[in-house]
């Protein structure tokens, strides 16, 4: 049945500007931030974004290859686990001494991992920028790779994994991924790797994977905040000193799955809510469909007034939030959307969801939809350069797809030019009929809800992740 | 020696470098209709935010109505007679920004932002809801955002592993009939019972113009807004100042609390509680910074002899949150397995008490502040934070500019204040301790 209630949901969008609404004027002109790259002598890329409003600075070490898709088999979570070992010891100071050091230059660092690469993110003062610096080069040219360290890490993410299921969402998402790429494929494995892989983990894997795939030929380092191109120059100087072998080849990436898997359910007794992951492989943005795609996921997910949010909770007070990602990597990535779903209606919220991606694809946007969803990604842009942190990271993800920095300079233009054609078209064929799901939820309670919904036969996990 | 000068060299210099405009606004008025306005011009970003900070929050809610304050605020997103319903967020959507608000024991935020161009519409959206809410309002949408709360207090409590402490707490720390007692969110009876008059009576008695402090700030004329500020929000009815219930400080607890639960979790987690000062008190800040020695980060106290030296705890940290009437100073650790609560618990008692006994050293200080410094100046960059933060500060502190003033009160704490608050706040005989454990068989 052609669900008439959608037509009537979106007419909203389509209200013409009423008496009283103000008309607002041109739009001011924005140019994004220009990245200024020069390199050290040993092949390191820095890229300087200046942005003198506060005296802050953040820093983004970006080394492509050193993620997890690089684990070898059986040694799931090595990326993630070395990453982890690079702040517990360093140039002769040991964990508690480098953080004491660290939080006295008012600076935060965080080491993250994902499938394709492990960034050195760092926050500090601008006025203790040299220290930071040097201490930052001190974390890559002499990590301690201390054995007793390594063991007390290893332990901790060995726990850490087995608590996994007092964190559901994160399960879901896991199982997700697992679901869209295949649960042995680089981008399939859970990150952290899991309770069978932690465990055999030893400080030498992690200085050879060191070794192997932190480089600084292939690094790049994005600074953004008060700082400018002179001074900043002789900050780096220490990174300079870091030797690495040469550029290892990079990353094995499987694309996704063709035909994933539709539906994983994981009990969990009781739950006032599902916990429900969907998702999708994603275009690449190298793809002339990338922003095209973009629109719809805006239009899908995005934001307040996208159509989930709109449909789930101000119609139907299913749930509170939806939470979209998406995750591009090199030749792809994957959109997924966490939906926590009143325990009642779990069933019912995932026909909605369905049946508004199908509309997407079965239907061109108003006028009125594709006019916001175009103009909030235009218009949100300057918005992404705010903050120093945002601003690093918006630059490392163009370091890590192998893009032109002027990328972001380009965007507003390509957003300009999507139709609703366009959008239909590539709605059609990446998002219709193609969503994934997991669903962590009371199963007694929520399995015969799901009967209806043809996504072929389920496949059952329990909470540690383990296919049943 | 090398640490402390360092460390005052620091503070020193970023008290320079710290862009004086940025932390305090550009004008401030109040309209005919006693509405307070602060204007804040920055033409970094070609964006303008819109704040309304209303002085009514959970506190401030009936017996039998817990979470009706934010209930309501929810309420204010639902449209007005010349706004259809969904028409506000698809304009500031369509505007590359967007509308939200919080709510907290003792006050409730809405925030907006766009592009440039949209502060008209902005302020429209405003003054217009302010206004004339009510025409538009019935019970459809009460029901409808009822089954939202609901959905998000079941997301932040009963879904959530843990998820009942904060409420525990608040509980144990605070007597039946203070306005800390519960918690913001409220109980799913209390939801269920709010009615169409409730809402009516909310909002005519909270939502009057001398209750109100706006904040405008971002790429604007200040001429233009000023304009548009007294077209838009002008018009809103002048109306008595609402009385706000006054709310003794309750008496200390008269011996350690102890609370046990239980939930679908693996390990147990032990938590350490306390009142503390409320918010902007003499000896705030350095209970705060006192509460950052003890646990926040891998450099902090219990991290070191917890996680780090004695294996005993996955995790744990420490924080003050404070509020006007008081504030909560918590310790939290979550076990590993096989270790039980009760050890834990000892371990996180004798930091407490050594860090009572003996004062930390100006370095351990030096680093807080430090750290406390960049996460305060960090938590300033958008516009919209910038807002919000005159907001607070001009219905808390009476002084929109504060912000340069709260830095030094953080800046003067010395090693002889941590010691001395520590051991007057962190009483173990006035403790409350929540301890969630695993439910049996598990």
């Amino acid at each position: 049945m052609k669900p008439r209630s959608l037509v009537l949901a979106f007419a909203l969008l389509a209200w013409p500007a009423l008496a009283a609404e103000p008309v607002p004027g041109p739009d001011a002109a924005f140019t994004p931030p220009r990245a200024e790259r020069f390199q050290l002598e040993n092949g390191l890329s820095v890229l300087v974004v200046r942005r003198p409003a506060l005296p802050l600075v953040t820093l983004a070490l970006v080394v492509p290859g050193a993620g997890s898709a690089a684990d070898p088999a059986g040694k799931g979570g090595l990326a993630a686990f070395t990453a982890d070992l690079l702040d517990e010891g360093a140039g002769g100071r040991g964990a508690l001494e480098l953080a004491r050091e660290i939080d006295g230059l008012g600076a935060r660092v965080r080491i993250i991992t994902d499938a394709d690469s492990s960034v050195v993110l760092v926050t500090t003062l601008s006025s203790t920028l040299p220290r930071t610096t040097e201490l930052l080069a001190t974390l890559v040219t002499a990590p301690a790779f201390d054995d007793a360290e390594a063991r007390r890490v290893r332990a901790d993410r060995l726990t850490q994994a087995q608590l996994r299921r007092d964190r559901p969402q994160e399960l879901a998402a896991d199982l997700l991924d697992a679901a869209l790429y295949g649960d042995r494929a680089p981008h399939g494995r859970p990150v952290a790797g899991d309770v069978t892989t932690i465990g055999k983990l030893t400080v030498a894997d992690a200085r050879a994977f060191f070794g192997r795939s932190w480089h600084p030929a292939g690094t790049t380092l994005v600074v953004a905040g008060d700082v400018e191109a002179t001074r900043l120059r002789a900050a780096v100087a220490p990174l300079a000193a870091w030797k690495g072998q040469d550029q290892p080849p990079p990353a094995p990436v499987a694309p996704a799955l063709a035909t994933p898997p539709r539906l994983r359910l994981v009990h969990r007794p009781g739950a006032a809510q599902s916990d429900v992951a969907l998702g999708v492989a994603s275009l690449p943005r190298e793809d002339p469909r990338f922003f095209a795609w973009e629109v719809v996921l805006n239009a899908y997910g995005g934001g307040f007034t996208g159509r989930l949010t709109q449909r789930l909770r101000e119609q139907l007070g299913y749930l509170y939030h939806v939470y979209p990602e998406l995750h591009l990597h090199a030749g792809g990535g994957r959109y997924s959307v966490l939906a926590p779903l009143f325990t009642p209606v779990t069933g019912e919220g995932m026909k909605e969801i369905l049946a508004l991606a199908a509309d997407l694809g079965a239907r061109p946007m108003s006028d009125a939809e594709l006019r916001k969803a175009k103009q909030n990604l235009i218009r949100a842009l300057p918005g992404r350069f705010e903050d120093n942190t945002a601003t690093a990271l918006a630059f490392a993800e163009l370091v890590v797809g192998g893009l032109p920095d002027d990328w972001y300079a380009r965007y507003a233009a390509a957003i300009a030019a999507v139709s609703a054609a366009d959008a239909q078209e590539v709605a059609a064929q990446e998002l219709a009929d193609r969503l994934a799901f997991v669903v962590v939820g009371d199963l007694g309670k929520v399995r015969p809800q799901l009967r209806a919904l043809e996504l072929g036969a389920p496949q059952l996990f329990g909470l540690d992740g383990r296919r049943r | 020696m090398r640490w402390l000068s360092l460390a005052l060299l620091l503070l020193a210099s970023t008290g320079t470098a710290a862009r004086a405009e940025l932390l305090a606004p550009t004008e401030v008025f109040r309209l005919g209709n006693g509405l307070k306005v602060i204007l804040h011009e920055d033409h970094a970003t070609p964006k303008i935010a819109v704040v309304a900070y209303i002085a009514v929050g959970s506190r401030d809610e009936e017996p039998g109505r817990t979470g009706f304050a934010h209930l309501f605020e929810h309420l204010m997103f639902k449209g007005t007679p010349a706004i259809p319903d969904g028409r506000m967020d698809a304009l500031l959507e369509e505007g590359g920004g967007f509308s939200t608000a919080f709510t907290s024991t003792d006050q409730t935020v809405y925030i907006e932002w766009a592009t440039s161009s949209y502060l008209e519409t902005a302020l429209w959206i405003e003054g217009d809801r302010l206004t004339t809410l009510l025409a538009a309002f019935d019970d459809k949408k009460l029901a409808n955002q009822r089954d939202v709360v609901r959905n998000e207090r079941r997301q932040a409590l009963d879904n959530r592993p843990y998820g009942e402490a904060r409420k525990l707490l608040g509980e144990a720390l605070w007597p039946a009939g203070h306005g800390y007692h519960w918690r913001t969110i409220g109980s799913h009876e209390d939801l269920v019972a709010a009615s169409v008059d409730d809402v009516k009576r909310f909002f005519r008695k909270w939502y009057v113009p001398v209750n109100i402090t706006i904040v405008v700030a971002g790429d604007f004329d200040r001429a233009r807004a000023r304009e548009l500020v007294i077209e838009h929000l002008g018009t809103v009815p002048r109306a008595a100042g609402p009385e706000r219930r006054q709310i003794p400080d309750p008496p200390p607890l008269a011996g350690p609390v102890r609370v046990d639960a239980t939930d679908d979790v693996v390990v147990p987690r032990v938590h350490l509680a306390w009142r503390g000062p409320r918010f902007l008190a003499g000896d705030e800040a350095a209970v705060e910074l006192g509460a950052m020695i003890l646990g926040s980060g891998k450099a902090s106290r219990l991290y070191e002899r917890l996680v780090y030296r004695d294996r005993l705890a996955q995790d744990v940290s420490a924080y003050l949150s404070s509020g006007e009437l008081g504030g909560e100073l918590v310790a939290v650790a979550t076990a590993k397995p096989g270790v039980p609560a009760a050890r834990l618990e000892a371990a996180m008692l004798e930091e407490i008490a050594r860090l009572s006994r003996e004062p930390p050293s100006a370095e351990e200080v030096a680093r807080v502040q430090n750290l406390r410094e960049a996460r305060f100046l960090s938590g300033l960059e958008s516009v919209q934070d910038r807002a919000v933060q005159f907001a607070v500060y001009d219905r808390t502190a009476g002084d929109p500019a504060f912000a340069s003033k709260d830095l030094a009160r953080y800046r003067a704490v010395t090693a002889a204040d941590v010691g001395r608050v520590v051991a007057t706040w962190l009483a173990p005989e006035r403790r409350v301790t929540l301890v969630i454990s695993p439910e049996k068989g598990r």
